[in-house]
Formats: structure tokens, C-alpha cells, sequence
């Protein structure tokens, strides 16, 4: 629960004073740098943690069924959204198939209309921001699974959290799944767009 | 593609350090312990820098939006952040634990 406290109390700080901030520049290259610094630690972290190539295939088979997991649970997330809302479903489930990764998504549908952009920037921020406060909750039982509510950020800006809560075959598997998740977000989203 | 370049890169050297630090060091748990308490003083800092990106960001597509639909776009953010994540997890839950894992 201190994590939980510590993290929410960081992340709105943040958020606040960048919402009355303009420049944003200098933090876009440290959270940059930054990022690397702390994936640069889990690949010494991981590797120290590899005890066989069994270890490695497991979790490459774990992150492919979890991948699929995702796509589905979001994609069902999104429809269920959309029925419940205005039955208008092809924008909630592009939003939803975002994933997390917001500076695709936002970018891609303020194309179709400004709202929609609004709307996959902000939910796929929240979805990433959420990863970092529920998944540490989760880990102790459901670290492999709770990875899935991270999307594609478990590739690069969640990871740290899962490799630190989860352990080194959650970091694996994580990376492999964020990964696969970066692949499939460019061609889902705009094919759910181009629905009749 | 460029920063899934850089965090591929980061990780390599990050992996190709690690066999060095198995041959060199003797005590390899006491740097796993080391590493693990840096990462976690570091997600702290992580955390901070995601939010004022994310608080950059959001001001910005407000800015285009006008903010004139905000109880909308509540209800629309809190749907769709909750309501996916949740399914995702359960499918997730359900997939694993059927397919054998526990």
C-alpha cells in the first residue's frame, strides 16, 4: 500500500505541473534517458536470473498466449464500451486496441476527429499510469497474467515495475509480450478505423 | 521504431554486461540486490517523468478539443481504461489457468 500511495502521489504531481507547464522538451529526452538507464539494469537483472534456454522458452511460449489474452480482453473491453455508451463501437474499440501506447494512438485517430484523439491519448496515459499502481498489487499472485493490463508499455516504460514486483520470467515474458503488442497496434488500430 | 531500437540496444548491453559480471564477480547476489534496490528508488523518478509527460500531453489535446465535453470525456476515459484492462485481465486469467500453467 506505500508503493501504491508513493506512486499515485508522484504520478498526479506530475501530471499537475505538467498540465501548467509548456516545455516540455527537457522531460521528453530524461524520461528517454531515463528509460534506457533502468531497461539497461532489467537486461543485467534478467540475464542474471536465466538459469536455462527451458527458462527462456517458457516464457516466450507464456508471453504469445498472453499477447493473444490482451488483444482479446481489450478488444472485448472496447465493444463492451461501446455498447454500453452509445453503441457507436468502431472508435472505443480502436481506442481500446491502443493498448497503452497513447503517442500512436492519440496522434492516429485526432486524424479521424479531435475527440477520438482526446480520447486514445488520455484513456492509453490512464491504462499506462494504472499498470504502475495495480500491477505491484497483483504481482504476488497473478505476476504473469497481470502483465496483460499493461499492453505495450510492458516493453519499455511499465517494465521496470513488473521487473521489479513480478521477477525475472515476468520481465522476460513482459518484454516479449510489449513487444508483440508494438507490432500488432499500427496495423489493428487503423484496420478497426477502416470497418464499415 | 526508434525508441524500441534504443530499448532493444539498452538491453542487449544491459544482457552482454550481465555474462561479464558472471565471470567477474563473486558475489553475484549481493549485486542482484543492489540492482533491485536501485530499480526501485528509480521507478519513483520513472513515475514523476511519465506524469509530466502525460500531464504535457493531455493539456495539449485539450487545447485542440476545446474542453467543452469534459463530464463526456470522464465517463468515456474511466470506461475505457477500466473496462479493457479488466477484460484483458480476466481473459488473461482464464487462457493461462485453462491452458495448463498452474
Amino acid at each position: 500500500m506505500k508503493h501504491v500511495a508513493i506512486v499515485t502521489a508522484l504520478f498526479t504531481t506530475g501530471v499537475i505541473v505538467g498540465f501548467l507547464n509548456e516545455s516540455i522538451g527537457v522531460v521528453s529526452f530524461a524520461l528517454n534517458a531515463f528509460l534506457y538507464l533502468l531497461i539497461f539494469i532489467i537486461g543485467v537483472l534478467v540475464v542474471l536470473e536465466v538459469r536455462s534456454v527451458k527458462f527462456i522458452a517458457s516464457s516466450l511460449g507464456l508471453a504469445l498466449r498472453l499477447a493473444a489474452s490482451t488483444v482479446v480482453g481489450s478488444a472485448l473491453g472496447g465493444a463492451i464500451v461501446g455498447a454500453l455508451i452509445e453503441g457507436s463501437l468502431k472508435p472505443y474499440l480502436a481506442v481500446a486496441l491502443g493498448m497503452g501506447w497513447y503517442t500512436f494512438t492519440g496522434p492516429f485517430l485526432s486524424i479521424t476527429n479531435n475527440y477520438w484523439g482526446l480520447l486514445g491519448f488520455t484513456s492509453n496515459v490512464l491504462r499506462e499510469a494504472a499498470t504502475f499502481i495495480i500491477y505491484p498489487l497483483l504481482a504476488k499472485n497473478l505476476a504473469i497474467e497481470a502483465i496483460s493490463i499493461g499492453g505495450a508499455t510492458t516493453m519499455d516504460t511499465t517494465l521496470p515495475v513488473i521487473a521489479r514486483y513480478g521477477g525475472g520470467e515476468a520481465a522476460l515474458t513482459a518484454l516479449v509480450h510489449g513487444f508483440i503488442l508494438t507490432l500488432l497496434i499500427p496495423i489493428l488500430v487503423p484496420l478497426v478505423m477502416e470497418l464499415p | 521504431m526508434f525508441k524500441m531500437l534504443g530499448v532493444y540496444l539498452a538491453l542487449a548491453l544491459g544482457a552482454l554486461t550481465s555474462f561479464l559480471i558472471k565471470r567477474i564477480c563473486r558475489d553475484v547476489n549481493r549485486l542482484k540486490k543492489l540492482l533491485n534496490y536501485a530499480l526501485s528508488i528509480n521507478v519513483y523518478v520513472l513515475v514523476t517523468l511519465v506524469g509530466l509527460s502525460a500531464g504535457s500531453g493531455i493539456r495539449g489535446f485539450l487545447g485542440v478539443v476545446g474542453g467543452t465535453f469534459i463530464n463526456r470525456v470522464v465517463v468515456d476515459v474511466v470506461l475505457l481504461v477500466a473496462v479493457p484492462m479488466a477484460v484483458s485481465l480476466l481473459t488473461a486469467i482464464a487462457v493461462l489457468r485453462l491452458g495448463g500453467r498452474l
